[in-house]
């Protein structure tokens, strides 16, 4: 099943890529081979793989995971969902809130989310730990290195 | 060859300044190399300011430790935490992760930092000896040559797919494809979809860190429950006499890959990852018990780590003898030389021995300094893989997206990041290789800009299979290509049979 959804998803992918390839301008005097000439090889071999793989999924198929077995491996690794949507989040704060803000938010909620059992106590580390290396950063990018962070 | 410039040069290289300059140099390189988004090229040029008050040897030492400490520092978070510190550290991971997550972390760390000073060693000496003649085989490499070179590399796509060659061929083009998105060398804008942040394209740093650094973080989440077991002391130990033993065995290997690593430096444009895919592919063809590699074989490490350093030799040759940079980072150490009036070309070695004698003299010292500082951190830098990935996870995405935003100043790279991190991690759930992808990546744009250069200059593509070196590469890639097939067919037959007998007693 998971070979056949990425074949699916090659062959969209491809499509998307070979549509956008006809808008391209048609070679001028100056050029051997036109612009579209490298991309469209390269789609062509790629959509031909993904085909093999399509057809092979049915010839041979590999043990996979049914979606009530994908719900509960969702389940059991909660934090992977989580921590990529908190990722997300913070890159879309930072141009907002700024690298300090943004860093010690994103550091803080990482370790208490990715910690095996929550311990109040553990607080204590991660607060002051969160500070120190948003700021240390900061410091040694910004004022050190002078490259300048959002 | 004259023996007065040559100990001139030494002295000049071991005076205290010069020996602090370089020993500052590899460090600040090894750490930039082991960080991922960090690069030894952003070092450099972060450095680049420094050297204006400097004389030539003394600028020009300060870089090259950097260079030398960078290209080795990406072993470093590549064997403790599978995540490649630069691009051409992504091979080291291959195997150097495994060896880790089989409790041989010092093992690996102790043979890459000791094939990384033999590869240096190595490059260091064929850029003395044989500086001049390669660069004139060099000279004869046109576009044609370069053109089958990376067709040849792009074989490699084959050898790295693993059990399933159709989808790491999927993987390779879409690497290939990702790279043509922006400007196409006639200046034709391709494949933006109508969004200005995908007018420039897309680096391959970004690329690079979201498949590897960020899928392996989160990789590293689904294990979080099993880390507080910890390492043993028995795992933080480095076996010195198990890695002289190892890199004793697989002397072979670090030659050849040495010798890859320095001729494919001296090819303007090659890039050192090309050298060290290459490398790694010659090992796995020519090594004993080939199906270990990928899973923890020292001579994954060897063949990668080797290579990878004796590009910094190779890469100097044309920069020195023919005055052609060969990447950015040696473009920013030859201005420290332009700032100064000393122009790079043929005339060097004859004009400025002493300076010529230096690089070499710095080279080799640098590998010294290298093996003794990253010894001496390894007892500590082993101890990262004690910290609780609940808090290394974080700290490392930080980096990451720190890294990849100076390099452009662009919060599209670290979009990127994101993007690519969560297609890498969903890549590897449906048995998709990674490297591939990077590899495409990487070689795309070479291969077609080479082409196009070629027929531009003579529209005959038959001169592809007239001139010598360009029909070798093409020989050697289809013969790349059916070993590959020939292997992935054995290796389906041997999976059909199940074990033998006499393995299974």
């Amino acid at each position: 099943m998971a070979d056949r959804i990425f074949a699916i998803a090659v062959l969209l992918f491809t499509a998307a890529f070979f549509a956008e390839s006809r808008s391209f301008a048609a070679k001028n005097a100056t050029q051997t081979l036109s612009s579209a000439f490298f991309p469209t090889l390269i789609i062509a071999v790629m959509s031909a793989f993904a085909i093999l793989v399509f057809i092979r999924s049915f010839k041979r198929p590999t043990p996979g995971i049914s979606f009530s077995g994908l719900a509960a491996r969702l389940k059991e690794h909660w934090r992977i969902p989580v921590l990529f949507a908190m990722f997300a989040g913070y890159v879309a704060l930072m141009p907002a809130a700024g690298f300090r803000i943004s860093t010690i938010l994103f550091l803080l909620a990482g370790f208490i989310v990715l910690q095996p059992r929550f311990q109040t106590k553990r607080l204590l580390l991660y607060v002051p730990l969160s500070l120190a290396l948003a700021y240390g950063i900061f410091f040694i990018f910004e004022r050190q290195l002078h490259i300048l962070l959002p | 060859m004259d023996i007065s410039s040559i100990a001139q040069a030494f002295a000049e290289v071991l005076h205290p300044n010069n020996l602090m300059l370089l020993s500052i140099g590899v460090i600040a390189g090894i750490i930039a190399g082991c960080i991922p988004g960090l690069t030894y090229t952003m070092a450099i040029m972060l450095a680049f300011p420094f050297t204006f008050g400097m004389d030539p040897i003394s600028g020009i030492t300060l870089m090259i430790g950097i260079y030398v400490g960078g290209l080795s520092g990406g072993l470093i978070s590549g064997i403790l935490l599978g995540i490649p510190g630069t691009p051409s550290s992504v091979t080291t991971t291959f195997d150097g992760y495994p060896m880790n997550r089989n409790g041989e972390a010092g093992r690996a760390l102790g043979l890459g930092i000791l094939s990384s000073s033999f590869g240096t060693v190595v490059g260091a000496l064929a850029l003395f000896a044989l500086g001049p003649a390669i660069a004139g085989i060099a000279l004869k490499f046109g576009p044609w040559e370069i053109f089958s070179l990376v067709l040849f590399a792009l074989t490699l796509i084959a050898g790295l797919s693993g059990k399933s060659l159709s989808k790491g061929l999927i993987a390779g083009c879409g690497g290939l494809l990702i790279a043509t998105i922006g400007y196409d060398p006639a200046g034709q804008l391709r494949f933006d979809f109508g969004m200005t942040e995908l007018s420039g394209g897309i680096a391959s740093l970004p690329v690079l860190i979201g498949l590897f650094a960020v899928s392996q973080l989160f990789k590293n989440v689904e294990e979080i429950r099993k880390q507080s077991e910890g390492l043993s002391k028995a795992q933080v130990r480095i076996p010195i006499k198990q890695v002289f033993k190892d890199m004793y065995a697989e002397k072979w290997n670090a030659l050849r890959s040495s010798s890859i690593g320095v001729f494919i430096g001296a090819l303007p444009a090659a890039g050192a990852e090309t050298a060290t895919f290459i490398s790694y592919d010659q090992a796995k063809k020519f090594g004993k018990r080939k199906e270990l590699f990928g899973k923890g074989h020292p001579g994954g490490i060897v063949a990668s780590e080797t290579s990878n350093n004796a590009v910094a030799g190779g890469a100097f040759i044309p920069s020195i003898t023919l005055g052609i940079p060969g990447d950015v980072a040696q473009a920013v150490m030859f201005g420290v030389l332009i700032l100064h009036g000393i122009t790079p070309g043929p005339g060097l070695f004859h004009h400025q021995p002493v300076l010529v004698n230096s690089i070499f003299a710095a080279m080799l010292i640098s590998a010294l300094i290298m093996l003794l500082f990253q010894t001496l951190l390894l007892p500590l830098l082993i101890r990262v893989s004690l910290i609780p990935n609940a808090i290394l996870v974080p700290c490392i995405i930080v980096m990451s997206c720190v890294g990849t935003f100076a390099l452009n100043h662009q919060m599209f790279d670290v979009w990127c990041v994101v993007l690519f991190g969560l297609l890498g991690y969903l890549l590897e759930k449906m048995d998709v290789p990674l490297g591939p992808v990077i590899l495409g990546l990487i070689l795309g744009p070479k291969a077609e800009d080479e082409l196009i250069k070629a027929l531009q200059m003579n529209p005959n593509v038959g001169e592809f299979v007239t001139r010598p070196i360009s029909l070798l590469f093409i020989v050697l890639a289809v013969v790349s290509l059916a070993y590959s097939l020939y292997q992935a067919r054995n290796d389906r037959s041997k999976t059909k049979r199940g074990p033998s007998p006499s393995n299974a007693a």
